[in-house]
């Protein structure tokens, strides 16, 4: 579904450039939930804005469902991929309704049966249609970010990219938008591409996990593995024990 | 399933409910209150709602006729058959004060519609795409924000020659720079928001962001900045006025009067005192607006 072939990207400085990422290999199948982890600073949101089209200029290869990216403008990769933002306040705008919010994907690309479509995926989050003359900052964090999915998965894609979708919320919060992407990826077949920090959400969601350590991909982990801890790099060994002395 | 259940709003009343619209009706009420609130923007309110009611009821509020000559009663001073007293033909200064405020109105409301917009364009354009256009826009902005702007005004209003509508187009062109650098100081920071991120990765065009994402935001500051340029807007226009280059007579237009009433003023104040206090009340009620305007509308100051 998604492979991602020697990418690397250098971010533009005013001086001199710096390498952000060196040498990405990453190939996620269809259907699979494909989580990133590392510390802040290490690339993975880097590799998300790649795709998601935010930085332009990297190198290497990478294919989505066969086809180069490179090669696919930012309005079809819209029918394929969409992201969920990390920060559920700043990812709504502010003086949109809901109503307009998910009205907006349907209307750019100039589908009709509008209104159903809306209903059905505020159902699929979750929410009911008494939600829909409201504004973003009279809703909750949770349900903000459950109308953020509705968003994503409006235009039918294939793949979601998780930009840490729970670490802006509370825990109580975390596992009922956790379980809610475990259901949307069961019954719409979804591609997951999730970033986290945090392992245990990632173990959560995740089949295999790849940590990132200054830009490279250390180690690549299956969740049966990690868990049992089963990791060969001694930066792996490292994360797993943060987790397991958190809880 | 626990993610199956449908989250219920619990507060959402029966009247919301039933139109949609009930929020930001009720959001415009609050925000209406929270205004008057404040005594000064609140006296900047009434003022602006009283050079309103002057401009509409003019005839009605008006005691003579504006244009109507009276040599019999030259330089009268004010009584109660003329309140403000009469004018070097004998015309009602009261009057024409009056009828003065549908010539201010008309040339701020000319201006706001010229300034915003263009304004609004040029700053969101070169603040969202960056790059060459940017350098294009902003270095076009810099050569006009570079001229004093009465004396571009003065020269575009030689060139195309004395008249209302030359001198809107005058104060027009030299008061939209500092709103098009607003608008872009204000997408720059917004350009890059995940909301704009996500709209991108719906495959919305530059125009649709532009316009439904970008420009929705920078509305408030605009709002703000376009109200305290009318205070600006009415003095270049009285000085244009002033200098004989605005309204023509025998418009009743504030700046002309004043000019006109230059040569009486040492034996009747009352033709520059009445119309210069009209343009003063007139220019601080539309700055006080303004600053309640931004108070209100300026997510910052909260």
């Amino acid at each position: 579904m998604i492979s991602i072939q020697s990418l690397s990207f250098d971010m533009p400085g005013s001086t001199k450039s710096k390498r952000i990422l060196n040498d990405i290999n990453i190939s996620i199948g269809k259907g699979e939930c494909f989580g990133l982890v590392g510390e802040s600073g290490s690339g993975k949101t880097s590799i998300l804005k790649c795709l998601a089209g935010q930085f332009q200029g990297w190198e290497g290869a990478i294919a989505i469902q066969g086809k180069s990216l490179a090669e696919t403008s930012l309005k079809e990769r819209s029918n394929t991929m969409q992201m969920v933002f990390q920060d559920p306040y700043g990812a709504l705008h502010p003086r949109h309704t809901i109503r307009k919010i998910l009205n907006e994907p349907l209307a750019i690309k100039g589908l009709s049966d509008k209104s159903e479509r809306i209903l059905k995926a505020l159902k699929d989050v979750g929410l009911d249609e008494t939600f829909l003359p409201r504004y973003p900052h009279q809703l909750s964090g949770g349900q903000r970010q459950r109308v953020a999915i509705a968003r994503a998965i409006i235009l039918d894609p294939d793949i979601i990219l998780l930009d840490e979708p729970t670490s802006a919320l509370d825990v109580s919060v975390q596992a009922e938008i956790l379980n809610l992407l475990t259901s949307l990826h069961r019954r719409h077949q979804l591609t997951y591409l999730m970033v986290s920090h945090d392992l245990g959400v990632i173990a959560h969601l995740c089949e295999r996990v790849a940590v990132m350590k200054s830009g490279e991909i250390v180690e690549v982990v299956s969740r049966d593995d990690l868990v049992e801890g089963n990791v060969a790099h001694a930066y792996t060994k490292v994360l797993l024990q943060h987790a397991l002395s958190r809880e | 399933m626990k993610n199956a259940e449908v989250v219920r709003n619990s507060d959402y009343s029966l009247k919301a409910r039933h139109n949609p619209e009930y929020t930001r009706v009720a959001l415009f009420v609050k925000s209406f209150k929270k205004l008057c609130r404040n005594p000064l923007s609140a006296s900047g309110v009434i003022i602006v709602a009283l050079l309103l009611i002057c401009a509409i009821a003019a005839p009605l509020i008006a005691t003579h006729n504006p244009l109507e000559q009276d040599l019999a009663r030259v330089l009268a001073s004010p009584s109660l058959a003329h309140w403000f007293g009469t004018d070097e033909y004998g015309r009602d200064v009261f009057s024409r004060l009056v009828y003065g405020s549908r010539v201010t109105l008309y040339i701020i409301f000319l201006v706001t519609i010229i300034v915003g917009p263009v304004g609004l364009l040029v700053g969101t354009m070169s603040g969202y795409f960056g790059g060459w256009v940017d350098s294009v826009f902003m270095r076009i902005t810099d050569i006009f924000i570079s001229f004093p702007s009465l004396v571009l005004a003065l020269a575009f209003v030689a060139a195309l020659g004395p008249g209302l509508e030359h001198a809107v187009i005058a104060i027009a062109i030299t008061s939209w720079p500092p709103v098009a650098r607003l608008a872009r100081a204000e997408t720059l920071t917004l350009r890059n928001s995940d909301y704009v991120v996500a709209a991108q990765l719906q495959g919305a065009s530059a125009c649709r962001v532009l316009f439904h994402y970008i420009s929705l935001m920078c509305l408030p500051s605009l709002i703000v900045r376009l109200t305290m340029n009318m205070a600006t807007v009415i003095l270049t226009a009285a000085a244009l006025g002033f200098l004989g280059l605005g309204a023509q007579p025998p418009l009743p237009e504030w700046g002309a009067m004043i000019s006109t009433g230059r040569s009486y003023m040492l034996e009747s104040w009352w033709l520059v005192a009445f119309p210069g206090a009209a343009i003063m009340l007139v220019s601080l009620a539309f700055n006080l607006l303004g600053d309640g305007l931004r108070d209100l509308l300026d997510p910052r100051t909260e």
